[in-house]
């Protein structure tokens, strides 16, 4: 492991301890919206909190590791591109980090009644511009990958992504605008979704939020279209892994907008059990994502490593 | 040099002192003996006369005459004396004596006039009387030719002859008259020869690229000499005779084994070489001969064994170089004694030179490896029944004292026969190497193939070998090609190298493609293959599973 590798976990760890923290502070009461007592609370932050540990570390492995792959690539092309999708990957992480801890901070202060409003806005732009950035990335890095000849995908790949995005986008349109607490909410306990006029958030977070997207469909068409194309078994399973890898990651941020979406209000209506399965399905959803990720960069640096040795001519 | 017959009668028998001429006479000339020496213009005959008398005194304290009926005195003493054996202070009545007949014909008054029988008694005397007041042992009438014209009846130079031979014998004196021919006789009239004692004869013969000078002892009666013409070479020392040396079939016999310095070829032939086998390695120019005796040399230098590389074809300084790549310090085995290079173009020395030369190392002990490269060489420059018949020999001498030896041959064909028959060679040697250029999908591959060894199984395939900087490797066989022997492959089934190649990019990608020719540059043994694997299952990118899967599927492809 390197300074850089043990430097960044630990900054990962720190980060992780302050947004543990931030949560584990957070006032609780009987008065919370889900009439939860503070024990059950609690027990539930640690069932949450826990596992962003692990995404977290494995995120950052993942994209350190496929860092270091992308420098041994003997190709200048290939290491341009896996530069990319590691730097894609890193700054999906990053938002992550950055929307929960401030997740955390708006959570610590939402109890006292102090304005929060700032928060959601900045918390909201986070999730959207942070994965469109990152999105931009892995699409642009996927689109460098060559395979072989001849292994394009077939328009039938190309009717069903776009199928999926447009019932997507409408679905997430319609629970945005079907969101009651969108805008101002009448429940001291649940804040306002998005504190933006409509206008506002068609223009800043829905038209960015279908451009990232459509960026992360296609970016899975082309890490799909590489898998497929590229040759070699020790290559075909790494950029397996790397392709469930980010296929989570996406689903996951993907699936996070769509909650976000929801509103607190309709959230907190679908009751404990289905709130909490649907937290835990993204949560593994994330964590998987970032662990395939961490296990493919880790079998490609390690192939890239050793061959480089390997083609490195005797002195 | 010594006499390989050495005689003990020295009272008998008076040697020359000339280098090699005693050897081809057996000992010398038989005392009292006329000896008639034949030449065409230019052969050498005057030096080997003069050379005669100075070694005569200087070694054996004979005095000797010159009399010369071609040239004054004072012109004689001139060339001579840009000869090292020439000694002024010999030039004396009562050591060497030089004297022009036609002076003692001037006072014959018979300078202008054809000789008659009485004149003949007369210079008879007359040399018979020089002789014996200046002692001398050794006389040269230069030439009987000039005198026969003076006299111009055949029986009239038979007396001459006559006269002359059983004076000067019966006071012990050897005659040489010189005699200048040209073709197939050895005297202008035909009678010289049938008086004289003995007869040796000087002559040009046409090797391949230049004229070589030869003596010939035709007749010496009362003694045994060795009839083969024996090349020589006019120096300022003299004239240098290298008698013909026999090959006798004694040759000593081994079961020990001799590394050929390649691994893969070792393998192909049960373990190496007997010790005191000749090799002869054949194939077009560019196959490798030189560098694959190369590596015999380099195995037994390492194993501090003496070796002796006569290379006829490249420089000291090129084999060094060459050499140096594979990282044989040859320099070093030099210095220290164990190896011994002689380079030179063939031109320089006769075949019997070279024999000699190299019998001289193998008698010191100088060698337990040697090679010749190439017969080739020598074949452009000596006629090809004298170079079999040099080899013959080498190979004798070589077996007789349990050196290894190796020669190269370069065979005309670049692809498909070869031309060791042609040479016929292939009978001499205990094993014949043939190295071949072959055509793969229009690439020029080099096949290695075992013709023959004796005593000893030994592969039969041809294997593809190829040069690595570690030197040459020995690689699959060309199966999966028919035709490759005549130079003409043509593909039959999927090669090894393609199902490797399969294999490789199957676990590697594009990358695989690299990595066989990798493997092809060090011989295709895979090792380097297995070591990635094994490296890469170490560093976590390969199952443990999917590695042994993937070492099975190479053993496999590899036939092993």
């Amino acid at each position: 492991m390197t300074t850089r590798h043990t430097r960044a976990y630990l900054v990962t760890l720190a980060l992780w301890t302050a947004y543990a923290a931030l949560n584990f502070l957070t006032p609780t009461t009987e008065n919370n919206a889900l009439g939860l007592s503070p024990v059950s609370l609690a027990l539930i932050r640690v069932s949450i909190v826990v596992p962003y540990l692990l995404a977290w570390l494995a995120g950052t492995y993942g994209a350190l590791t496929l860092f270091d792959a992308a420098k041994s690539m003997p190709e200048k092309e290939d290491r341009s591109a896996f530069r990319q999708i590691a730097m894609g990957i890193l700054i999906l992480l990053g938002g992550v980090i950055v929307t929960s801890f401030v997740s955390g901070i708006r959570s610590y202060m939402m109890p006292s009644g102090r304005d929060v409003s700032s928060f959601v806005i900045v918390i909201n732009y986070l999730y959207v511009f942070v994965p469109l950035a990152g999105f931009f990335y892995i699409f642009n890095g996927a689109g460098r990958l060559r395979g072989a000849p001849g292994t394009e995908l077939s328009a039938a790949w190309a009717i069903c992504g776009t199928a999926l995005l447009l019932l997507f986008s409408a679905l997430y349109v319609w629970l945005i605008f079907t969101n009651p607490t969108r805008q101002t909410s009448s429940d001291p306990k649940i804040a306002p979704s998005y504190f933006l006029p409509d206008a506002a958030i068609v223009l800043t977070i829905v038209i960015p939020f279908l451009a990232t997207c459509v960026l992360a469909l296609l970016a899975i068409l082309r890490l799909l279209r590489y898998y497929r194309g590229v040759t070699g078994f020790l290559y075909k399973r790494s950029s397996l892994h790397l392709m469930y890898g980010l296929l989570g990651v996406i689903t996951g941020s993907l699936l996070l907008q769509a909650l976000l979406s929801l509103g607190s209000g309709r959230l907190l209506g679908l009751g404990l059990g289905p709130l909490l399965l649907v937290i835990y399905v993204f949560l593994i959803v994330q964590t998987l994502g970032y662990v395939f990720v961490a296990l493919g960069a880790r079998k490609l640096a390690a192939v890239e490593r050793v061959m480089a040795k390997y083609e490195k001519p005797a002195s | 040099m010594k006499s390989p017959h050495p005689r003990t009668d020295k009272g008998v028998y008076r040697p020359t002192g000339i280098d090699g001429l005693d050897a081809v006479l057996h000992g010398g000339f038989p005392s009292g003996a006329t000896v008639l020496l034949a030449g065409s213009s230019g052969t050498g005959k005057t030096i080997l006369c003069l050379q005669w008398l100075f070694c005569g005194y200087e070694e054996f304290g004979e005095p000797g005459m010159y009399i010369s009926m071609t040239e004054p005195v004072a012109k004689a003493l001139k060339n001579a004396a840009t000869l090292s054996f020439f000694r002024q202070d010999y030039v004396d009545p009562l050591k060497i004596h030089f004297t022009d007949l036609r002076t003692v014909m001037k006072g014959m008054n018979a300078e202008d006039r054809d000789l008659t029988r009485a004149d003949i008694a007369k210079v008879v005397e007359v040399v018979r009387n020089m002789a014996v007041q200046s002692g001398a042992k050794r006389v040269v009438l230069d030439s009987v030719t000039a005198m026969a014209y003076r006299l111009r009846d055949r029986d009239l130079i038979r007396d001459f002859i006559f006269q002359l031979g059983t004076m000067l014998g019966q006071i012990d004196v050897n005659v040489i008259l010189t005699s200048e021919v040209s073709g197939d006789g050895y005297g202008v009239f035909g009678v010289e020869e049938f008086i004289s004692d003995g007869i040796l004869k000087l002559s040009y013969v046409d090797a391949a690229e230049e004229r070589v000078r030869q003596l010939e002892a035709v007749k010496m009666r009362g003694t045994t000499f060795n009839p083969h013409p024996a090349m020589y070479r006019i120096t300022e020392n003299g004239i240098k005779i290298y008698p013909y040396m026999h090959r006798e079939l004694q040759a000593a016999v081994s079961e020990e084994r001799v590394s050929t310095g390649i691994s893969g070829l070792d393998e192909m032939v049960s373990g190496g070489w007997f010790k005191g086998s000749a090799t002869l390695l054949t194939g077009a120019s560019g196959t490798g001969k030189t560098i694959i005796a190369l590596h015999a040399v380099a195995k037994a230098l390492k194993e501090g064994k003496k070796c002796l590389y006569v290379s006829l074809e490249e420089s000291r300084e090129q084999l060094i170089k060459n050499t140096g790549s594979f990282g044989w310090d040859l320099p070093a085995f030099e210095k220290s004694g164990l190896l011994r290079i002689m380079a030179l173009y063939p031109e320089q020395r006769y075949l019997d030179e070279h024999y000699m030369e190299i019998k001289r190392i193998v008698e010191e002990g100088g060698a337990e490896i040697a090679v010749i490269d190439s017969l080739t060489a020598l074949g452009n420059m000596f006629p090809e029944q004298l170079v079999r018949d040099f080899a013959a020999r080498m190979v004798t001498l070589f077996k007789a004292y349990l050196v290894t030896s190796l020669f190269t041959h370069a065979s005309e064909a670049l692809l498909g026969a070869s031309g060791i028959s042609e040479a016929h060679l292939s009978s001499l040697f205990d094993n014949i190497v043939m190295l071949r250029f072959v055509e793969v999908r229009s690439a020029l591959r080099r096949g290695i193939l075992i013709v023959k060894m004796r005593g000893s199984m030994h592969d039969d395939a041809l294997r593809e070998f190829v040069f690595t900087p570690e030197g040459v490797r020995i690689s699959a066989d060309f199966s999966g090609y028919e035709g490759v022997m005549r130079g003409e492959s043509r593909k039959t089934s999927e090669t090894i190298e393609e199902r490797l190649r399969a294999l490789l990019i199957g676990i590697f990608g594009p990358r695989g493609q690299a990595i066989l020719e990798r493997e092809k540059a060090r011989g295709l043994t895979l090792d380097g293959t297995r070591a990635l694997l094994k490296e890469l299952s170490d560093q976590g990118a390969l199952s443990a599973r999917r590695k042994e899967e993937f070492l099975r599927e190479i053993e496999d492809v590899a036939g092993r």
